[in-house]
C-alpha cells in the first residue's frame, strides 16, 4: 500500500462499522450514510484499477453528493430546509450534467462542481450545528452519529475548499506535492465517520 | 513561473490551514457550549427533584404532626368526654326504673365501644405508638380493626423471622399501607381482604390483595391532576421516600393487589 492510499484504511473501517446501521435499524439517515460510504469504497478501488480516473470521479461526484444531501435532508428538521435541500439537489444535479457536458468535460478535473459541492455541504453542516443550538431538547453531542458526520464534513470540505479553487489553475509537479492536503482531509473525514458510527451503540432505536 | 507556483502553494496551504483551524475551533466551541447547556440542564433537574423531595418531605412532616396532634386530641379529651358521659350514666342508672336502666345499660355499652373505637383510632394515628409497637403489630391491629366491622373476611399471614425496619420508615410505610386499606374500605367494594407480611434476608415483601372490583390503569394515569387520587399519588410519593417499590395489579371485577417491596436496611 502506497502512502498516499493511508486514507483507504479508516474508509473501509468506517464502512465496516456503519454496516450495523443496517443490522440495528437506525434512523434512515445513518443507513443512506452507510450506502454512500459503501460506493466511496468501490469508486475509490475500482479508481485503483484505471489510469485515467478522473472520468470515474467526474461521473461519481454528483450521484455522490446527491447522496450527501439527502442525509442532511431526513436530518434536518425544518421544512422550509427540506425544501431547499430538496431544491438545491436539482440545480446542483443540473449544473453538474451541464458542467461535464459543455464546460470542463468528462476528462478534465470538474473543479467548479466540487467546489458548488463544498460550498453546500458547509452550509448544511453549519445549519445541523444551528439545529442542535436552537433545538429544546438535550443531546450529548460526543455520542451523537450526525454531529461527527457534520464535524468531519465541515472541516474535511474547509480545508479541501482553497485547493479545489486553484485545482485546474496550477502545475502538475505542484499538484503532485498538494494532493497531500486532498489525502489528509479525507483520512480525517473517514476517520471521524468511523467515530460516528462507533459513538453510540444503540442510536436509532 | 517558479515564484508564481511556489506563492500559489503557500496561499493554498494557509488557507487550507487557516479554514481547518477555524472550522475546527468552531466545532470546539460549539462542543463546549452544548455541555455546558448539557450540565446546566442537568443541575437545573437535580435541583427541582431535592425541591420536590423537601417540599414532599415537609408535607409528610406536617401530616404527622396533625396526625399526632388529632391523636393526641382524641385520647385525651374525646375519650375523657366519653367516660364522663358513663359515669353520669351510672349515676342515672342507680336511680332510674327497671325499663330506663335498661335504655341506659344499652347507652353505656355503646359508649364503651364508642371508647374503644376511639383509642384505636388514636393508637393508629398515633407515631409514637406506632413506632413503640412496630409496623408489624400496628398494621396487625389495623386489620383488626377493620375486621371488627363484620363486612370483610380478613386473613393475615406473615413469616416468623421477623425483623425491625428502621422507625422512620416504619411510620411511611404504616402509612402506605392505611392509605391502601382506606382505598379498598372506599372504592372496591370488596368482600374479602387478604394480607401478607413475607421477612425476606433482603426485603420485606408486603401484599394487600382484595376481590373488589378493581381499576384500570390507564384510565387512572390518564385522568387530569384535578380527578387524579391523590391516595394513589400519596402511596407511590412515599414508596420513594424510604426507596420501595410499589407494583399495582389490578383486573376489572377480579379485584386488587398491591405488593410493595421495601429493601432491607
Amino acid at each position: 500500500m502506497r502512502i498516499s492510499d493511508i486514507y483507504l484504511v479508516p474508509l473501509f473501517l468506517s464502512v465496516i462499522l456503519s454496516l450495523r446501521s443496517f443490522g440495528q435499524k437506525w434512523a434512515v439517515q445513518y443507513r443512506l450514510f452507510s450506502i454512500l460510504l459503501i460506493s466511496n469504497l468501490l469508486v475509490e478501488v475500482i479508481a485503483r484499477f484505471m489510469t485515467r480516473n478522473f472520468l470515474l470521479y467526474n461521473i461519481y461526484l454528483i450521484p455522490q453528493y446527491l447522496l450527501y444531501m439527502s442525509v442532511f435532508y431526513f436530518e434536518l428538521r425544518s421544512t422550509l430546509l427540506k425544501r431547499i435541500i430538496l431544491y438545491m439537489g436539482f440545480i446542483f444535479g443540473a449544473l453538474g450534467i451541464i458542467n461535464l457536458s459543455y464546460f470542463q468535460g468528462l476528462h478534465s478535473f470538474t473543479s467548479y462542481t466540487y467546489v458548488l459541492a463544498i460550498t453546500i455541504m458547509i452550509a448544511l453542516s453549519i445549519l445541523y450545528f444551528y439545529q442542535i443550538v436552537e433545538q429544546k431538547e438535550m443531546v450529548r453531542l460526543s455520542t451523537e452519529p450526525m454531529f461527527w458526520i457534520s464535524t468531519a464534513i465541515l472541516i474535511s470540505h474547509s480545508g479541501n475548499l482553497p485547493l479545489f479553487l486553484v485545482f485546474n489553475h496550477i502545475a502538475p509537479s505542484l499538484l503532485e506535492k498538494l494532493i497531500y492536503i486532498l489525502l489528509v482531509m479525507n483520512f480525517i473525514m473517514y476517520s471521524l465517520y468511523a467515530i460516528a458510527f462507533l459513538c453510540r451503540i444503540r442510536q436509532g432505536k | 513561473m517558479q515564484d508564481t507556483s511556489r506563492e500559489i502553494a503557500i496561499v493554498v496551504l494557509f488557507g487550507t490551514i487557516l479554514a481547518v483551524g477555524l472550522t475546527a475551533m468552531i466545532v470546539y466551541l460549539l462542543f463546549i457550549y452544548q455541555r455546558k447547556r448539557y450540565r446546566h440542564r442537568l443541575e437545573m433537574q437535580e435541583l427541582l427533584e431535592a425541591f420536590n423531595k423537601t417540599l414532599l418531605l415537609s408535607k409528610l412532616e406536617i401530616q404527622e404532626q396533625t396526625l399526632d396532634h388529632i391523636s393526641k386530641e382524641l385520647h385525651a379529651n374525646f375519650s375523657h368526654l366519653v367516660s364522663l358521659i358513663n359515669i353520669n350514666l351510672s349515676e342515672l342508672m342507680a336511680r332510674g326504673n327497671d325499663e330506663i336502666r335498661e335504655n341506659i345499660l344499652e347507652t353505656k355499652s355503646l359508649a364503651k365501644q364508642l371508647l374503644g373505637e376511639l383509642k384505636a383510632l388514636s393508637a393508629s394515628l398515633n407515631t409514637d405508638h406506632i413506632m413503640h409497637i412496630g409496623f408489624s403489630k400496628a398494621f396487625q391491629n389495623e386489620m383488626a380493626i377493620i375486621g371488627k366491622r363484620n363486612r370483610y373476611a380478613i386473613t393475615f399471614s406473615k413469616t416468623v423471622d421477623e425483623y425491625k425496619v428502621s422507625p422512620e420508615r416504619e411510620i411511611i410505610l404504616f402509612r402506605m399501607c392505611q392509605e391502601i386499606l382506606n382505598n379498598i374500605l372506599k372504592h372496591a367494594k370488596a368482600s374479602s381482604i387478604n394480607v401478607s407480611l413475607n421477612y425476606t434476608l433482603t426485603a420485606l415483601v408486603i401484599k394487600i390483595a382484595d376481590d373488589g372490583i378493581g381499576f384500570d390503569h390507564n384510565i387512572v394515569d390518564d385522568q387530569s391532576p384535578e380527578k387524579q387520587s391523590t391516595g394513589l399519588r400519596n402511596i407511590f410519593s412515599r414508596a420513594n421516600q424510604i426507596k420501595a417499590i410499589v407494583s399495582i395489579q389490578s383486573e376489572i371485577n377480579k379485584g386488587t393487589e398491591f405488593i410493595i417491596n421495601v429493601p432491607r436496611d
